[in-house]
């Protein structure tokens, strides 16, 4: 048997009194791709900040290239061969593709731009990036294009080992495959291995030839493609078997109560002439391609969007648009409540406990005279975890000590806590756990069962498949096709938000 | 046509510039007789010269990521020690500016090690240090007094001399847009902006975030001790009150030179357009005649409509962008 690449013996990592890592052991061979799958919170994260050099692991060793090693930096872990592409993007937002390249590379410092710029293009081109946009900051780019970005920092310089850390969660299903082509000849060009982290089955199976599973910090199995099953794999992860990975769908309310009306929409980004209605007790799917207008809509409709034409009517109060504070509560107890995608930057503050995060919407009615009433507040929050099946010994933690699952559960707890008739959640799942996911559908399920309505957008078609009552395919800015009961396919879906049929 | 106005429009350096001339053009209308004199050289080139390198040093500073209000204590005791110091001979000239230098440089070391290493925040350190050293400037010159007087060559003059009729002030100013125009280009310039911008990226980035740090805060105070040595030069002498009016004026510069006070955006040219605007403004709101509650209610507006411009031309050139995003192709 050849020797691996890297191998990792017992290691283990604690923050505090969580032991993040307990006993991580697995063996990377050159020459193939390895997959790490688990929940969120399982370690998958700490595991990679060794890898790359940002923490140091308490107990156990890294042997890489035939020598025991220790990162204590980036740079080193860089040096030695090791290259990281993080989950939370982590190249310089106000710098262009190039100067994040140079930054990054070791090699000679070209001093001028246009150098600097013909030697990215000629990077990029070579992993498979034809047309790159050289001088814009990476952080006016969408999260794709900062994806795609990164992913090319982290192939440009020497490396032996790849750790691609859910490279996928930004990307576009048709730019799967470019990375799968630019994994591939990672492997070849530098006789090297890629560690692949994603939540997408889909992927492993296709990107892998070995994958881990870990669990609480441990890796509990590590199985090759062939043995790869999906249900055994599951249990592993969330220690437990979950029947289906749906909940099964409550019917459709049948005496249909209009909750929100939005007539011809348009906003000046880009939406036209939108229009349609969500009943009470509907969960609604807003499908459609990146960009296709599915950022105004949710923009305009939680209120901070540039509106010139058209209404929202919440029952029979038309919503000013304008005003994000009189869209979240135009009466009493009623409004519209948005859960974003980025939880870091606009669902959450992340330095906040996550009592202080849950109750900051809902400070109303946990206070009196305009006092906060601390046995009300703790009542309420507690009530609120509960329902989303966060730990209640973490209600005076930070938000920031969360793991990625447990933080989107917040914000989600969040938003209920304010009782809005209607509830947007926009890719509210993404880069989150089997599990985690499961308890959001059931959530989802649950709320607008309570005679509340749901609008949804997310990536990932299957599930707005497998969750919603009624698709409205997203096209262009405008809705384009409207799915119901048996109509309602990944097929039919995906065809309408390609544009088939015009 | 259009794409080159919106390429002005997204540079960062456009308003300054653009307010330094509005504000020359009034101020030579008002008073054509300066371009003629020698006062031409002296009120716009030697009158902003010790601003600009303070707001120089202040751009660094924020633009690795720290506010910094030390640029006062740092003038303060460094005009004071030049003054005490200096003396006959080449060697005691140049060892007393040295010291300003080297003054400024080590209280720049501290303030990036306390930041860096203890996690402390820019604005309270820089105000502590800031008080040190103010009180130690008292120490060291308790009250104000003349430079000794030399004859033959001396140090002080030459910064404040001019060579077939361009200001030796002009020299001063070019080389310190040559120096930043060379070190943004280097591989530690672009780490200090790497590290202005988001520290944790840089980190991951492989960016020595702790050194970039101390580092930047150490170039910002020997630019401080160097308009500590200028200010000495051009009064010819020692007053610790003195440095007390750069601190509002270079965080003006700053801003109007359309440095982000985040950090991680922004130029030291800006930042010298900037303390260049801010000087001419005083001049033309001098000018003018203006009665004193106007001119400090003018200077504000002046600021406010700085601000504004940039704010608006940030927002057409957002935009007017255009949207070109990644195109995929095979991978060979």
């Amino acid at each position: 048997m050849t020797t691996p690449l890297m191998a990792l013996d017992g290691l283990g990592k604690s923050y505090g009194s969580t032991r993040a890592l307990r006993d991580v052991s697995l063996q990377i061979m050159a020459g193939r791709t390895h997959g790490l799958v688990g929940e969120n919170g399982a370690g998958k994260s700490t595991l990679v900040k060794i890898l790359s050099g940002a923490v140091l692991p308490d107990t156990g060793a890294i042997e890489f290239n035939g020598s025991a090693v220790a990162f204590a930096s980036p740079t080193a872990a860089r040096e030695a061969g090791v290259s990281t592409v993080f989950q939370e993007l982590s190249s310089i937002p106000d710098m262009t593709l190039s100067e994040n390249m140079q930054l990054q590379a070791p090699g000679r410092w070209r001093f001028g731009r246009r150098a600097r710029e013909a030697s990215a293009r000629a990077t990029a081109a070579l992993w498979g990036v034809d047309v790159i946009p050289v001088d814009r900051p990476l952080g006016e780019m969408s999260l794709r294009d900062q994806q795609i970005a990164e992913i090319l920092c982290a192939v440009a310089r020497p490396a032996r080992l790849l750790v691609l850390d859910e490279p996928t969660s930004a990307l576009l299903p048709a730019d799967v495959d470019w990375l799968h082509r630019l994994v591939q000849r990672f492997i070849d060009v530098n006789d090297g291995a890629v560690l692949f982290i994603s939540h997408m089955f889909d992927e492993i199976e296709r990107f892998c030839d070995t994958v881990h599973v870990q669990r609480n910090g441990v890796v509990v199995d590590t199985v090759g493609r062939d043995d790869f099953d999906r249900p055994r794999v599951i249990e592993q992860m969330i220690g437990r078997s979950l029947e289906s990975a749906y909940p099964t769908r409550v019917a459709p309310p049948d005496a249909v109560e209009r909750m929100l009306q939005v007539t011809d929409l348009s906003t000046r980004d880009g939406l036209h002439g939108v229009s349609f209605s969500l009943a009470a007790g509907e969960v609604v799917g807003i499908a459609g391609l990146d960009g296709q207008g599915q950022h105004q809509l949710f923009d305009a409709l939680s209120g901070c969007g540039a509106v010139t034409e058209g209404g929202v009517h919440l029952r029979d109060t038309a919503l000013r648009l304008s005003d994000p504070r009189h869209v979240l509560r135009p009466r009493r107890g009623a409004g519209v409540a948005l859960v974003p995608a980025e939880r870091k930057t606009r669902g959450a503050v992340l330095d906040w406990t996550v009592r202080k995060n849950t109750s900051m919407s809902v400070l109303r009615r946990v206070s009196r005279h305009g006092v906060i009433r601390d046995g009300a507040e703790d009542t309420l929050v507690r009530k609120l975890l509960d329902g989303v099946q966060v730990d209640p010994a973490k209600i005076d933690d930070p938000v920031s000590s969360l793991s990625g699952g447990n933080q989107q559960k917040v914000v989600f707890a969040k938003a209920i806590a304010t009782d809005a008739d209607v509830l947007l959640l926009f890719d509210a799942t993404r880069g989150v756990d089997v599990g985690t996911k499961h308890e959001i559908y059931r959530l989802i399920a649950d709320y607008a069962s309570r005679g509340r309505a749901v609008l949804m957008y997310s990536t990932e078609i299957p599930e707005l498949v497998n969750v919603c009552h009624r698709i409205l395919v997203c096209y262009d800015g405008a809705i384009v096709a409207e799915l119901v009961g048996e109509d309602i396919s990944e097929h039919t879906v995906m065809a309408a938000a390609v544009g088939v049929g015009r | 046509m259009t794409t080159r106005l919106i390429h002005l429009a997204g540079n960062s350096l456009t308003v300054p510039a653009a307010f330094v001339l509005t504000l020359l053009v009034v101020y030579v209308a008002w008073a054509p007789a300066v371009v003629t004199t020698d006062l031409w050289g002296f009120t716009i080139v030697d009158a902003s010269l010790a601003l600009a390198f303070t707001a120089a040093g202040l751009a660094i500073a924020v633009l690795v990521g720290g506010l910094d209000l030390s640029c006062a204590g740092v003038i303060a005791l460094t005009n004071a020690t030049v003054t005490v110091l200096y003396g006959p001979g080449p060697t005691q000239q140049i060892l007393s500016v040295l010291a300003a230098v080297a003054i400024g440089v080590a209280a720049g070391i501290v303030n990036g090690s306390l930041v860096h290493y203890f996690g402390l925040e820019p604005v309270v350190v820089t105000l502590a240090t800031g008080f040190v050293l103010s009180g130690c400037a008292l120490l060291v010159l308790p009250t104000p007094r003349g430079v000794t007087d030399v004859e033959g060559f001396s140090v002080l003059d030459v910064i404040s001399s001019s060579t077939l009729g361009v200001p030796m002030g002009l020299l001063l100013l070019v080389a310190l847009v040559l120096s930043w125009l060379a070190f943004r280009r280097s591989r530690w310039g672009s780490r200090l902006m790497a590290v202005g911008s988001d520290a944790v990226a840089a980190a991951n980035s492989g960016v020595p975030v702790g050194t970039t740090r101390i580092l930047g805060f150490a170039i910002a105070g020997g630019l401080y001790g160097t308009a500590g040595v200028v200010l000495t030069s051009q009064i010819s002498g020692g007053d610790t009150q003195l440095g007390a009016g750069y601190l509002l004026a270079a965080f003006a510069a700053v801003v109007i030179g359309g440095v982000r006070l985040g950090g991680g955006q922004g130029s030291v040219i800006g930042a010298v357009l900037g303390a260049v605007a801010v000087t001419v403004m005083v001049n033309v709101v001098f000018i003018l005649g203006l009665a004193t509650y106007w001119s400090t209610i003018a200077r504000g507006l002046i600021l406010v409509a700085a601000l504004l411009v940039q704010a608006l031309l940030v927002m057409v050139a957002r935009r007017a962008q255009s949207h070109s995003t990644f195109v995929l192709g095979g991978v060979r």
